[in-house]
């Protein structure tokens, strides 16, 4: 066209003007159906875990911040969910990220799946030096794979005891239970008391004992309790055959039929807060303190007789198993900038909103405090006076790295055999150690609760508070 | 239009570089048309493939949920039931379905059209549902294993129930999306069909007005091809013209040249006689007795020797002169006489007995004596030459008559020469041709364009018994010269 147009200008004159119309109307066709194809914005897609766990019936927890973000930003968020279950979720994320495709651009990855996906994920540590400063290095690190941050620590969890106030103020009980034996007789105490009061479908304590990750959860903090260490020590030592661990896979089965239901064996993780929650059956249940934040506001029953505590601690040490998820930028992502402007934003959001909860569950929960602040970087959030150390455990999923999801599941088979009863727990145990050396590699040793310092400090991450009870674990060393 | 050209090719069918231009630009505006057509109708094709793979996902994305309501309808109906046995049947059935399912979705979505706009979220969203109902049935029925029908019935109606909460949002995104996208394609066709119109408007408006270029053109140009065409023949035949009279002059020349010595004699005579004739008188003059009425008839005939020699030489420098025609009514009897007068050296030196039948009562015909002398001395000469080789007899016969008409004179001249050319008799009138080893070849053509000019004609027939026999005829003066002719004639007749 231009050069036509060009070419007029050789001509002269008359016939020249109506030839110059024609072109020029050519030309604005062409231009018409340029016009019509608009620019379309940047959408970036999120995949969440939390979407479908929120239990206050509010769909997407994160809905509101993505339209905060929208409008800063102008770059659209589809907020996609994911299964329930964390292994499910694995099989999603994977399948999706392996797919090539430019969805998802934004992942949550669940704590425990850096090194399954970090092929797929991009090294986000050149991009969120700033973020990072304010982040625990510890939680980092559970992030990081051969020194490749591929998620960004979005939100951590951990695990606690959730207790009905109402019936331990009825049976005569100050406070929660601080031990696993506290747990029992309280329990059993209560159930009985509730039985006879005509609750007969009324349990101590519930706990998701479904064959899921979740389980894997459960039993660790039963195991490091009792010092039964943790499955594979930070060193690839294969541990888990050990008595304390088989000790407390037997006291967890012991428990089943007597002050937890058999049906426990059955019960995921919403099925069982569902259950504690709703039909007020149970006086004790394992579940995530985040779950429980985000609860407690919105559910009026909740908030009047639900409490939640430190897991209890066992032989050793008290255990609380470190969950949440970071979130990571897919490789294959098209609008990487984009994503990368989202995980800011979402981690940026998360730390004001973390403060502002730190404050509120500082002056609620003190006791609880502890636990969650390890998760903050900020020092002076440390400050307040703390009852109880919380130790912090992390599943072995740095150390089996790829091999990580084939270790749960051979970990949460063998648990799950030994609760059913299906198997003996010695047996089981040993032939796990056989199942976990093929798997990973690594060779077999004793658990390490003997190297767990009994005096140290929780470092940058709890400030200047002193540890003090002895039966403590760092949570600094389990985090390592 | 007919500027300098640059190329020989445009300069030889004698296009200018804006006419090139013209064209060139209406071809491009053609093509561009055409191609333009194309395009749109590539446009058609991919939104029509579009909405085909708009439509696919939404019917995925609508199965995906239908197939969402009968699982939970089934699988809350089993869970109602509590019937462990049938649980676990219908559980088989609803895993198998779904990973059919899951199966069937990623075949459409993997055959999706390139042009359609998947959203993004559309695959994952379903693969979501699809992967979360497998992991709720694998939580229902080991609920169910353990008898928990409460657990089971409450995770089928919360969190079956939520996922047709998310199946149905994606019903209601998809079909806003396939809404947008059909509102998108059906604008990007209405707009197409308007190209195509304007497209097809345009080529035919291009179409008619290039036909009419080239038409207007090609008229053109014939116009002044035939103009040029009879510019060129005009100046042919006026060259021609040129050619022909400096010819015919020069012939003259020439041939006036051959008779320099036959009008020397000529001249020669009446002066000899003149001076027998002044000598006579001198001598009827120098008599004791003068004898005065001879020596006056003497004298005058001094005087007609003298006009006659006058007369001669006026007639070559007639013949010298290139004038324009002069018509008058002429008696031909008398310039053959004339012409017989001046070839008499010529038939004497060849031994030609020259005979003529002239008719008495010729009537008079106009025409350009000197012109007509040419003539006559050329078929003369020619019939002498024809002769000069040949034994026998040499006779040069001269005749003249009138039609019974009165309308033409005819007059030929045979001769006893070496005839015409077999089968070219008349080749003979054509430029050129001779038989004359020293001959121009341009007599005879001459002799008939002056006859023709003359509005008589000129050919030629084998004489009897051999030899050849030219004739022509000359059209007679009309009745209003008719007194001038017997005017003319009893002059003449006087005279002879």
């Amino acid at each position: 066209m231009g050069l036509t147009i060009g070419s007029l200008n050789a001509l002269s004159s008359g016939s020249t003007k109506t030839i110059r119309i024609v072109c020029i109307f050519l030309f604005s066709l062409l231009l018409q159906g340029e016009d019509l194809q608009s620019k379309e914005s940047v959408t970036v897609t999120f995949v969440d875990p939390e979407w479908s766990h929120d239990l206050t019936e509010h769909t997407v927890v994160a809905d509101d911040r993505l339209k905060d973000f929208t409008q800063e930003t102008g770059i659209g968020v589809k907020h996609l969910p994911t299964p329930e279950t964390t292994l499910d979720q694995l099989d999603l994320v994977r399948k999706l990220l392996r797919q090539g495709s430019s969805t998802p651009d934004v992942s949550g990855v669940d704590v425990i799946w850096p090194g399954v996906l970090s092929e797929e994920l991009m090294d986000l540590k050149p991009y969120l030096a700033t973020e990072l400063s304010s982040i625990n290095a510890d939680v980092a690190a559970s992030y990081t794979v051969k020194g490749r941050l591929v998620a960004v620590p979005y939100h951590s969890d951990i695990g606690v005891l959730f207790y009905r106030r109402d019936l331990l103020r009825r049976y005569g009980y100050a406070a929660p239970p601080r031990t696993w034996d506290e747990l029992e007789q309280m329990a059993a105490k209560i159930q009985k008391g509730e039985r006879a009061r005509g609750q007969k479908d009324f349990w101590g304590f519930l706990w998701p004992g479904a064959a899921g990750e979740g389980l894997t959860c459960n039993a660790l903090e039963w195991q490091v309790s009792e010092g039964g260490g943790r499955i594979i020590e930070a060193d690839g030592t294969i541990s888990v055959n050990n008595p304390d661990a088989i000790r407390s896979w037997q006291r967890a089965t012991h428990w089943i039929g007597w002050i937890s239901p058999p049906f426990v064996t059955s019960l995921q993780e919403w099925d069982a807060i569902n259950d504690f929650y709703h039909k007020g059956t149970s006086a004790f249940y394992r579940g995530w303190a985040r779950t429980y934040l985000l609860s407690v506001r919105d559910i009026p029953s909740v908030r009047d007789t639900i409490a939640i505590t430190n897991t209890p601690a066992g032989t050793n040490a008290q255990a609380a198993t470190l969950g949440g998820f970071g979130v990571g930028l897919s490789r294959s992502s098209r609008h990487s900038a984009e994503a990368l402007q989202l995980i800011r934003f979402l981690i940026h959001r998360e730390i004001e909103i973390e403060e502002a909860r730190a404050d509120y569950e500082s002056r609620n929960w003190p006791e609880l405090y502890d636990p969650t602040a390890i998760l903050r970087a900020k020092p002076g959030s440390a400050e307040t006076g703390k009852q109880q150390v919380s130790g912090v455990v992390a599943r072995p999923s740095t150390v089996a790295g790829e091999k990580y999801e084939e270790v749960s599941r051979a970990y949460i088979q063998a648990v799950h055999s030994v609760l059913l009863g299906q198997s003996r727990a010695p047996e089981t145990a040993a032939s796990l150690e056989r199942e976990l050396v093929r798997i990973t590699g690594f060779k077999t040793g004793p658990p390490s609760r003997n190297h767990v310092p009994k005096q140290k400090t929780l470092g940058k991450v709890s400030g200047a508070r002193p540890a003090a009870a002895s039966t403590s674990a760092s949570a600094h060393d389990f985090l390592k | 239009m007919r500027q300098a050209s640059t190329s020989p090719v445009l300069y030889r069918f004698n296009v200018g570089r804006h006419l090139a231009l013209c064209f060139a630009l209406l071809i491009g505006i053609m093509v561009a048309c055409d191609g333009l057509l194309l395009w749109q109708l590539r446009q058609v094709r991919s939104q029509v493939e579009l909405l085909k793979g708009v439509d696919g996902e939404l019917i995925e994305a609508l199965r995906a949920h239908g197939d969402l309501f009968s699982f939970y309808e089934r699988l809350s109906h089993a869970a109602r039931s509590e019937d462990q046995d049938q649980l676990i049947t219908v559980s088989e059935t609803l895993r198998s379905g779904v990973l059919d399912q899951t199966k069937r979705t990623e075949a459409v979505f993997s055959h999706l059209p390139s042009g359609v706009k998947v959203d993004e979220t559309v695959l994952p969203t379903i693969e979501t549902i699809e992967s979360t109902l497998l992991s709720h049935l694998d939580a229902i029925r080991a609920l169910a294993a353990s008898g928990e029908w409460a657990d089971v019935r409450s995770r089928t109606d919360d969190q079956v129930q939520r996922l047709e909460y998310l199946s149905s949002q994606l019903v209601k995104e998809v079909a806003r999306d396939v809404e947008e996208q059909r509102t998108q394609a059906a604008l990007n066709i209405e707009i197409v069909e308007r190209r195509i119109v304007l497209a097809t408007i345009l080529t035919g408006f291009v179409t008619l007005f290039t036909a009419a270029f080239f038409g207007w053109a090609t008229a053109l140009r014939i116009i002044e091809l035939r103009g040029e065409a009879r510019a060129g023949r005009e100046q042919a035949e006026e060259a021609l013209r040129q050619a022909q009279a400096d010819l015919t002059r020069a012939s003259r020349v020439s041939s006036m040249g051959e008779l320099t010595a036959s009008l020397a004699h000529e001249v020669n005579q009446p002066i000899a006689a003149a001076i027998t004739d002044a000598n006579t008188c001198l001598r009827w003059l120098s008599r004791d007795q003068p004898d005065l009425e001879e020596a006056r008839a003497a004298a005058s005939r001094v005087v007609q020797d003298g006009r006659r020699a006058g007369e001669i030489v006026n007639r070559v420098r007639l013949l010298f002169k290139k004038g324009s025609l002069q018509r008058e009514l002429l008696d031909l009897n008398e310039i053959i006489r004339e012409m017989i007068l001046l070839l008499h050296d010529e038939t004497t030196q060849y031994a030609v007995l020259v005979r003529t039948e002239l008719s008495a009562d010729l009537p008079s015909a106009i025409g350009d004596r000197v012109q007509l002398q040419q003539v006559l001395m050329n078929l003369m000469m020619n019939s002498i030459d024809a002769m000069k080789d040949v034994d026998g007899t040499h006779e040069l016969t001269i005749q003249s008559q009138c039609d019974e008409n009165g309308q033409e004179v005819l007059i030929s001249v045979s001769d006893t020469g070496v005839g015409l050319p077999p089968q070219q008799a008349d080749k003979i009138f054509n430029a050129f041709f001779t038989t004359k080893t020293h001959g121009t070849g341009m007599g005879l053509r001459i002799s008939r364009s002056i006859i023709e000019s003359h509005g008589g004609r000129l050919w030629a027939v084998d004489n009897y018994p051999r030899g050849a026999r030219f004739c022509f005829t000359l059209p007679t003066g009309d009745e209003t010269h008719d007194s001038v002719v017997s005017g003319d004639r009893t002059a003449l007749a006087d005279r002879l």
